[in-house]
């Protein structure tokens, strides 16, 4: 972290004030204390826009709440599945000064970094953190995320301060919004991975098998369902482990370092076969191996199915029910794994209500506690604290050991409550790194008719709060000692509340 | 004067740490042939610093066997009896998943289960017994996630740091906001409620635990393991109530440059090895009757590859270790359990080039007798409910 704090977002567009009063805000509203029917501040954004918006984003912020209320729901899709209509670059700016290794290739960081080696580690933890604070692009950093866990590599391993953030960034997040295909490529050619996975160190006499089997459970066919019938067998594992012997990076100390190399010396000559197909297959023999076995594996229907459970359950709800699952396989697997058509199924507004209330019930991931904060508060972010309080959370982002990625399924979150309401006491008490003034929070509270924990309602969750919590809350405004600012102790409440673990809606 | 309540230390290995390696069949001729750069020597045999511990072994039909020269720091706790080692153990279905094995092995099924599970078999023990006195924590995950081995346990939390586990924020208005916090999980009810009352009941227990006060008779490694273990005595020496504690150790998906000597298995080894001494030696001292079960997921292939590291295997090693104060031994220590299947034959289904270690002990015979004679569990179906499971008891608790 540098010294300097950095500021809040550049205000884009209406403040949350203005949303608020676009509202029924006119209405002389009864506050809580009074005991008369709420007027709802902000009626457009209830329901399906809360469930979008909460999914499809690192938070609740007043421009996105605009922009939806404005577009509706599929026009805001189309809105944020084209990033580069977006302007960000005042997040970009914010990156390239605080966190400038992003941008970096591994040979770059070696001459910037080589005096501070445990600084680039960092910077790669709090990408998904401030590109979820400050960018406009929420939904394709939202997806650069999905691909960074589903392609996870593991930033403390030594050696990823030069590999980890080339990879996560020049090659999953540029590649994150386009065809799946190509992703796959750039992960398999990737220093980040072929160095974790161990590919690189592989050779023709006993192959290594690590990289092989991942690719097949984790990046693309998954396991079935039903040991009868094996999406792959051993045999399978063993074949893409010879097919993929030579795949390496350059270790060269000069702009190569990290390049993918393909090293026929030590590339398994003679056949193999995957699922009954025999290799050297159509482009020949050597590298373009490899090349095939990622066409015939993308091929393969189960890909499709598997990468669709992948992408529900990180951004909607666990255990998809049959339906949802085939519609959104099928429309990724027909469109020649286009990731935008991927993201439309996923989000296919009819999903809100055929889903259900329960079946939508999906914990907030502690990433997503602490960009939702910040997004709804826009605090100054001056030290790192919250990294610790990440860490406790079981969430700091490049920094789960398997490949794996992190665990996206509510019974993971449901039972770390504890850490959750130290993050949420301590980041609205100016302990977690972030300063959230005085001055901001009259800013934020600026509705003199409401109750102080109906606003705080407002501000954190928009709105969402069942009328129990938010009546409790002010229950306990009522009573604090001399000196506490009952603000602070309502978006302590708020944050902490039980609907708040949940994504909204 | 000591509880007389179990605890128990449950150990992940995670990653599928070569049993091969942990516990040597120095002399098999197979194992001779196939590890290379992986291999340990047999003792004597002149190489000094790569030769196997020879472990006495009461079984008699296997092997002879030795530990990794890392392994040294439980060699006395062995010849004591007071450290078992299970060989040839896992998951009895045969896939090589570090995902799948892994929790297959915390939830306690197999791919022909009758039943799948989505809670582990530590949640069912606790969920199946009361608890001692009117403990408010039976349970502890040293780390930010709960495994799935504790997953459905009442009154079991997780925690990276449970030495600053708190109510968080000013002691003026705590009470006030503890109380919104209990009524708002309340008025929503499961699945947070019980998680909110798991991590209060954990902040009221915790906070009665003096940190500073413990004076182990061996100093613990200064390793996040050793620390989390160390935490774990501390915890165990003053909760009486609290019955379990669950700490993982990863690093052993040693594909490349495994090390078995000076690499990054030896540092495991050295870590888990010298951990286990000083845990093991405090809880003796202490006096509580103390067992502490080692897990991982599967071994590795007998075949070195071609960076001198080891691909996913089948069986594996289980560590079965226990102290029971100035009455001596609570497991039947100082002897290899095995049905050892051999490393001559393709004896896997389907049979993989270069042969490999079978499964001959289900790992559940392992967890169900730790469960049944030690934790006092009173049936094997509250621990594991899959119906084509039948227990068979391995002797490994005395």
């Amino acid at each position: 972290m540098k010294d300097s704090p950095l500021p809040p977002p550049a205000s884009q567009g209406p403040t949350r004030r203005a949303v608020l009063r676009t509202g029924a805000l006119s209405a002389a509203a009864a506050s809580l204390t009074t005991g008369r029917a709420l007027a709802d501040p902000f009626p457009q954004i209830k329901g399906p826009y809360l469930f979008l918006l909460d999914r499809a984003t690192f938070g609740l912020e007043s421009e996105m709440l605009t922009e939806i209320n404005r577009r509706g729901w599929e026009g805001w899709l189309d809105w944020q599945l084209d990033p580069a209509s977006i302007d960000d670059s005042a997040a970009d700016a914010i990156i390239q000064s605080t966190l400038p290794s992003l941008s970096m290739t591994p040979w770059e960081i070696v001459q910037a970094y080589s005096a501070n080696p445990g600084l680039p580690p960092i910077e790669a933890e709090l990408a998904p953190i401030f590109r979820g604070y400050y960018s406009r692009r929420q939904l394709f950093y939202r997806i650069c995320d999905f691909w960074s866990n589903v392609f996870s590599t593991f930033v403390l391993m030594g050696g990823q301060e030069w590999f980890y953030s080339p990879y996560h960034q020049a090659r999953i997040c540029a590649n994150a919004m386009g065809n799946f295909r190509d992703l796959l490529q750039v992960s398999a050619e990737g220093a980040s991975m072929l160095f974790y996975l161990n590919q690189d160190a592989s050779s023709k006499t006993n192959p290594i098998e690590n990289y092989a089997r991942e690719l097949l459970e984790l990046h693309t066919l998954g396991l079935s369902d039903n040991p009868a019938t094996p999406t792959y067998t051993e045999a399978d594992v063993v074949a893409v482990a010879e097919i993929l012997t030579g795949w390496g990076f350059k270790k060269t100390a000069d702009s190569s370092l990290g390049d993918f190399e393909f090293r026929d010396s030590d590339h398994k000559k003679g056949k193999k076969y995957f699922l009954g197909v025999e290799y050297p297959s159509v482009s020949g023999p050597g590298k373009a191996e490899g090349d095939d076995l990622l066409d015939q594996i993308c091929g393969n229907p189960n890909t499709a199915k598997h990468i669709a459970k992948r992408a529900i359950e990180y951004f909607v709800a666990d255990d998809p029910p049959k339906w949802y699952l085939n519609q959104v396989a099928d429309a990724f697997y027909q469109s020649g794994l286009d990731i935008p058509t991927l993201m439309r199924a996923v989000f296919d507004r009819s999903i809100y209500t055929r889903l259900g209330k329960k079946k939508r019930a999906k914990m907030r991931r502690p990433l997503f506690l602490v960009t939702g904060f910040l997004r709804a508060t826009k605090p100054a972010i001056v030290s790192g604290e919250f990294i610790g309080m990440l860490t406790a959370m079981g969430n700091l982002p490049g920094t789960h050991p398997a490949p794996d990625g992190f665990p996206t399924e509510n019974e993971a979150w449901i039972p770390g409550i504890q850490p959750r309401l130290a993050f949420a006491d301590a980041a609205v008490n100016q302990l977690a790194g972030f300063d959230l003034s005085d001055a901001m929070l009259d800013t934020l509270f600026d509705q003199s008719g409401f109750s102080i924990a109906q606003q705080a309602d407002w501000i954190i969750a928009g709105g969402a709060l069942p009328f129990s919590e938010v009546v409790r809350i002010e229950q306990h405004l009522a009573s604090l000692p001399a000196g506490v600012d009952p603000r602070r102790e309502a978006l302590s409440l708020a944050l902490s509340s039980p609907t708040y673990q949940f994504l909204l809606a | 004067m000591a509880t007389s309540n179990p605890f128990l230390l449950s150990v992940f290995l995670r990653g599928a740490a070569d049993g091969l390696t942990l516990v040597v069949p120095y002399d098999d001729p197979n194992y001779q042939q196939k590890r290379n750069l992986t291999r340990v020597f047999p003792p004597g045999s002149g190489n000094p610093g790569k030769e196997a511990i020879h472990i006495q072994n009461a079984v008699g039909t296997t092997p002879a066997f030795g530990m990794a020269p890392a392994m040294q720091p439980l060699e006395t706790l062995y010849t004591e009896g007071k450290v078992a080692f299970i060989h040839a153990t896992g998951v009895s279905s045969n896939s090589r998943s570090h995902f799948d094995q892994q929790f297959n092995m915390e939830a306690g099924v197999n791919t022909n289960s009758s039943q799948q599970l989505a809670t582990g078999w530590l949640g069912r023990h606790l969920a199946t017994t009361p608890g001692t006195g009117n403990g408010l924590l039976r349970a502890v995950s040293i780390g930010g996630i709960l495994p799935i081995t504790l997953t459905g346990g009442p009154l079991a939390t997780p925690t990276p740091d449970p030495e600053n586990y708190a109510f968080p924020g000013d002691p003026a208005t705590a009470p006030g906001r503890r109380s919104a916090i209990e009524d708002m999980y309340t008025l929503k009810g499961e699945p947070l409620l019980s998680s909110l009352n798991n991590a209060l009941g954990a902040i009221d227990t915790l906070a009665a635990v003096n940190w500073s006060s413990h004076a182990p008779p061996l100093p613990y490694p200064t390793s996040p393991f050793g620390d989390a273990v160390r935490k774990a005595a501390i915890m165990a020496q003053q909760l009486p109530d609290l019955e379990i504690v669950h700490t993982d150790l990863g690093g052993w998906d040693l594909h490349s440059d495994e090390g078995v000597f000076t690499g990054a298995m030896a540092a495991n080894m050295g870590d888990l090895a010298g951990t286990l001494e000083a845990f093991l030696r405090d809880m003796e001292a202490n006096g509580r009757p103390t067992v502490v079960l080692v897990v991982t997921e599967f071994g590795r292939t007998l075949d070195e590859n071609s960076s001198s590291g080891t691909d996913h295997g089948r069986g594996g090693v289980s560590i079965v270790a226990g102290v029971n104060g100035a009455q001596g031994g609570i497991v039947n220590g100082g002897q290899v359990i095995t049905q050892w299947p051999g490393l001559d034959i393709p004896n896997l289904s389907p049979p993989v080039e270069g042969g490999d270690l079978a499964v001959s002990i289900d790992i559940r015979d392992i967890q169900a007798e730790v469960g049944l004679d030690f934790l006092g569990n009173p049936s094997v179906s509250n621990l594991f409910p899959d119906t084509n499971y039948t227990y068979v008891e391995r002797g490994v608790i005395a």
